[in-house]
């Protein structure tokens, strides 16, 4: 049964100055905390339709809808409690939304959005279905990000919001950007795409706003609007098709909807416009990508905030003073990192002074470009390097109580870092490896204390990539694990904590597929077929952008890291050894693959690119079996949560094993589906 | 050092609430960016030519606790150039704000200035944050009861035994009725700033009218209420102003300032006063803190064509009239009526007068001189002279 938070219409009347008579002015609220956001399910939409009515029968001169502060909607709800777990069939979900808001845009007043807050999905198309939208200087983002979802703009807003701004936009607001790692609107691009009409200070929004109602309704303020020309709608639609297959090579339904309702809207009627939304919001609803979606959101929204295995009843340590050894772009990340977010004191150790040196340069770097960027003032970047120490005395780390390691990736060498530390460090002192794969709890061996040994593997760009896997080593007790944890949130990353299992969970699915489709490139699959191979899933990269991105020595070594653990799964192929020969990349600029490379592959085997994806997708189905054999994580949700933030694996998938059931490939494989709590 | 002309450009205030009324969900500091974001905009000033804000409240801490002259002047879009202060001095907060601010703009250290009052009695009741000394009461050095503003009322009856709950009534209606007058006559069109505001169940409502108002007010009615500062007493919540929210700002200019900028003047300061009376009876303070500023000014009270008078009683109108020998229902006094309808939000009261003044001086251009006046806890007096500018 639903147990909806309803977002209650609340209508108040008041009196306009100047004698213009009354106005009606509806508020969202929920009722609930600030940080919990207006939403939309059955009882929402009900309380909003018994407004109207009233508004119907009332001698208001405008409707004015506003909401409590920064949250005027942000839409359907879609996780648990929401519209989808409501009892509404599909078909009611979609008519119900547009019988409610049609309502606003048909009555007989002119009607105002006075946006305060986030206005997203449903939230923004109510907004757009009002005669005109207000916006608060401090309010924002907008945006439909309905796409990113498998879902498309249903309750109004693929038809309405063409018909306002032009296909153009539209084709940005409705496809671009929720395709673009779901970009949001900031209040002056939505000003400058005329998706809003005004922008008002925030001090006295809700005042300013009624006295703009009261200023457009005397005709003090006209608004224009920018004409849309016919003319204009072909090309944007090409442009809008492009771009998404450039981004998921249509492996998505989607997307392509949203744009076939955005070219009809131009000769559609309302009536048609929203009756071909109805349809359209029906057949994506049932889809199982949108479901993939669902569950890979609610991962993402709910269950990434609140990590899986972290011990319960445990303090974690403090942390005051950070320790990193190693002085190379990874371990500069990192200590950037910890000084620019936790803001704590860093310091590093590196071989010698000379490599010292230049691992000052580096972060002085790192800092320029954060500045060049516009991400910080010059003065945060002096405070932020200023918290960096860098140094070629391991004695430097004596007083620090957590000392992360990221130097070369070489069993030996991290043990020898391991065991100094040992000598320098006090017996409380967290000692962390960024290792990307190799064996932790032997790392530990030979130590006085490897109960405070534990792992944390960041992704490059550190500052950008939002997982941590947090690795637990066998004699790793649980106040480290703890402290891992708290640390991990105090970055402001996810945390998903693995087993002490070569390549953990996203460098060995990534492993795996690389080691797989390289193999058939040795027996003959063409280059063109690998490089397609993963088009039907999405995914952001073929296997030559991954390669060049994670570099082939690296991709080579994790290659044998892997293959050691489990040589008949990642048999190391001769393509990539031949590759790491050449020591190029794969692509040239055109992202083609360069002659030197293409001469490795034979390419004389007729298998397709869909041969290469099911044999991926076998590959991937057995892995995760394993790993889920070996409990490498606590559930296979948490393979799916590090694959969509660790590797940009699409929400549609959910991640990766939503995808492997709903096509069948893990019966086919595994003979039972993984089935994630979809 | 020369004194340079001094002048009030506009002054405005949110519509004033009931404690727990209206503003029960709205922050103190809130109302006040609500006047002082609409000094700026109403006379198109640049912001960056203001040179000081000077905001008062009788209770500074929390919402009215942050250098409120300061932080209001940043929440309202003043750049951070723009310096601020808080200030207090009870009842005529606003009315110190505005002394202060026109002296540092008649000594030449500032040419533009804004002054202001913030009081939300709903969340600091007056004394809700006092730690009385206790030598006032171990060595007598003032009545127990001369921090209880009602007590000191009652007093003041005593006092002046001609002063009679009937004449406190019957003055009471007439400013509920003149403040309807008023109202029906647009007087506070020009200076009333509508604020939205949340209602008890988060819906906002716009707020362009005070609550406090009884229009209905009559004789009988008074007669019936309780007197809650004594058994027998003639004090009621009926003929005293309320418990009440709202902010109040003006905008204060060296006068060539203003007509460089194309602002009209709409009054100029001429003298000020403040003085202290007992503690017990400090209704009184009006008249000593007048006399001084009318003394300073040159003037007598035959001069004043319109008399501002805070009511923040009935009883200590009639005192102020009696001992000037005005009329108690003297038209020139009060003309849109006073606090006892519209109420009191403490420190914001001095400011709501000066609202009043200039609306009159508009509309009767023959008017020269008036009054600014009010009584102040602990047994104060402040009082204002204006000229009209015509």
């Amino acid at each position: 049964m639903s147990n909806e938070v309803v977002t209650n219409a609340r209508l108040r009347y008041f009196e306009f100055p100047g004698g213009l008579g009354r106005g009606a002015l509806i508020t969202f609220d929920n009722g609930a905390d600030p940080k919990r956001p207006n939403t939309f399910g059955p009882g929402g939409l009900a309380s909003l339709a018994a407004a109207l009515d009233e508004v119907e029968r009332s001698d208001a001169k405008a409707l004015l809808i506003t909401s409590k502060p920064y949250s005027f909607s942000a839409g359907a709800d879609l996780g648990p409690g929401g519209i989808m777990t409501s009892g509404m069939s599909p078909r009611q979900v979609a008519e119900t939304g547009h019988d409610t808001f049609r309502r606003i845009g048909e009555l007989a007043i002119p009607s105002f959005a006075l946006l305060n807050g986030i206005a997203v999905g449903g939230g923004f198309e109510v907004a757009l279905h009002c005669t005109y939208r207000v916006a608060s200087s401090a309010g924002g983002p907008f945006g439909l990000p309905e796409t990113h979802l498998g879902l498309i703009p249903g309750w109004g807003g693929a038809y309405l919001l063409p018909r306002l701004i032009g296909p153009a936009g539209a084709v940005q607001v409705i496809v671009e950007n929720p395709l673009s790692n779901n970009r949001m609107l900031k209040v002056p691009e939505a000003l400058a795409l005329g998706v809003v009409d005004a922008v008002l200070p925030s001090a006295t929004f809700v005042a300013d706003g009624i006295r703009w109602a009261h200023d457009v309704l005397t005709g003090a303020i006209t608004v224009a609007r920018r004409p849309v020309d016919d003319a204009e709608w072909a090309p944007a639609i090409a442009r809008g098709r492009a771009f998404v297959a450039g981004r998921t090579h249509n492996a998505f339904p989607a997307p392509g909807m949203a744009l076939d309702l955005i070219e009809a809207a131009r000769t559609r009627t309302r009536d048609e416009g929203f009756a071909a939304e109805d349809d359209a919001l029906v057949a994506c609803l049932g889809t199982p990508e949108l479901r993939a979606s669902l569950y890979a959101f609610n991962l993402l929204t709910r269950r990434g905030k609140r990590p899986i295995g972290v011990p319960e009843g445990v303090e974690p340590a403090p942390i005051t003073r950070i320790g990193v050894v190693g002085g190379g772009l990874m371990a500069s990340q990192i200590a950037m990192l910890f000084a620019s977010v936790a803001k704590l004191p860093v310091a590093m150790v590196e071989v010698s002074e000379e490599r010292a040196e230049a691992t000052r340069g580096r972060i002085a770097d790192l800092a320029t470009a954060e500045v060049q960027r516009g991400r910080w003032h010059e003065a945060t970047a002096r405070r932020y390097t200023s918290l960096i120490t860098v140094s070629a005395d391991l004695g430097s780390l004596a007083a620090c109580d957590f000392v992360i390691e990221a130097v070369f990736e070489e069993l030996a060498v991290k043990q020898d870092v391991f065991r100094r530390l040992e000598d320098v460090v006090s017996d409380a002192c967290l000692i962390v490896t960024n290792t990307s794969g190799l064996s932790i709890s032997a790392m530990g061996e030979g130590m006085r204390h490897p109960e405070r040994v534990v792992g944390m593997h960041f992704f490059n760009p550190v500052a950008r990539m939002p997982l941590v896997e947090v690795i637990a080593a066998e004699h790793t007790d649980e106040r480290t694990l703890a402290s891992a944890f708290a640390f991990a949130a105090s970055l402001r990353k996810t945390a998903v904590r693995t087993a002490d299992t070569r390549g953990f969970v996203v460098n060995r699915l990534l492993l795996r597929q690389l080691s797989v489709l390289f193999g058939l490139v040795d027996d003959g699959l063409t280059l063109d077929a690998a490089m397609h191979a993963s088009d039907a899933l999405g995914l952001p990269m073929h296997a030559f952008q991954l390669l060049d991105l994670v570099g082939g020595q690296v991709a080579l070594h994790l290659n044998r890291t892997m293959a050691e653990a489990y040589p008949e799964r990642f048999p190391v192929s001769r393509f990539l050894e031949g590759v790491v020969g050449l020591g190029m990349r794969t692509l040239d600029r055109d992202g083609a693959i360069v002659p030197e490379v293409a001469a490795l592959a034979s390419q004389t085997s007729s298998r397709t690119a869909d041969d290469a994806r099911v044999a991926v997708e076998e590959a991937l189905a057995q892995e995760i079996a394993i790993m889920l054999d070996e409990q490498v994580v606590a559930d296979v949700s948490q393979i799916d949560l590090a694959m969509i933030i660790g590797a940009g694996w699409p929400f549609a998938l959910g991640g990766i094993s939503p995808h492997l059931d709903a096509n069948g490939t893990s019966r086919r494989v595994v003979g039972r589906d993984f089935g994630a709590g979809l | 050092m020369t004194l340079r002309d001094v002048v009030l450009v506009d002054a405005v205030r949110t519509p004033f609430g009931k404690a727990g009324g209206v503003y029960a969900n709205t922050r103190a500091d809130d109302l006040g960016v609500a006047v002082v974001k609409a000094l700026l905009e109403r006379t198109a000033i640049d912001p960056a030519l203001v040179e000081d804000v000077g905001i008062a409240a009788t209770s500074q801490t929390g919402d009215q606790g942050v250098t409120l002259g300061r932080s209001i002047g940043l929440l309202s879009g003043l750049p951070n150039t723009v310096p601020g202060y808080a200030i207090d001095r009870m009842c005529s907060g606003a009315m110190t704000a505005t002394t202060q601010i026109a002296s540092e703009i008649a000594t030449g250290m500032i040419d533009v200035g804004i002054a202001g009052g913030v009081e939300h009695m709903g969340r600091h009741p007056i004394g809700s944050n006092f730690d009385v000394n206790p030598r006032f009461l171990v060595e007598r050095l003032v009545a127990p009861d001369a921090l209880n503003m009602g007590v000191t009322a009652e007093n003041l009856h005593d006092r002046f035994p001609e002063l009679t709950k009937q004449r406190a009534d019957a003055y009471a209606v007439r400013s509920q009725q003149r403040t309807a007058a008023a109202y029906a006559g647009g007087a506070f069109d020009a200076q009333l700033i509508p604020v939205a505001a949340r209602d008890p169940e988060g819906a906002w409502m716009l707020i362009s009218r005070d609550e406090p108002p009884r229009p209905d007010t009559t004789m009988e009615g008074l007669a019936t209420l309780r007197t809650p500062f004594r058994p027998n007493g003639r004090v009621t919540a009926g003929n005293a102003s309320g418990i009440n929210d709202g902010a109040t700002a003006a905008l204060l200019m060296r006068e060539s300032t203003a007509r460089e900028l194309g602002l009209t003047p709409r009054a100029r300061m001429v003298a000020y006063a403040f003085a202290g009376v007992e503690p017990e009876i400090m209704g009184y303070g009006p008249i000593p803190a007048t006399t001084k500023a009318l003394m300073k000014a040159g003037l007598g009270i035959g001069d004043l064509d319109v008399i501002e008078i805070n009511e923040a009683f009935a009883v200590q109108v009639l005192a102020f009239l009696d001992h000037f020998g005005l009329a108690e229902d003297a038209v020139h006094v009060n003309p849109y009526g006073g606090a006892i309808a519209v109420g009191h939000p403490l420190a914001t009261s001095g400011i709501r007068l000066m609202a009043n003044l200039v609306e009159h001086f508009r509309r009767t251009p023959d008017a020269r001189y008036g009054l600014t006046t009010m009584c102040v806890g602990l047994g104060m007096g402040a009082s204002i002279i204006w000229e009209n500018v015509r």
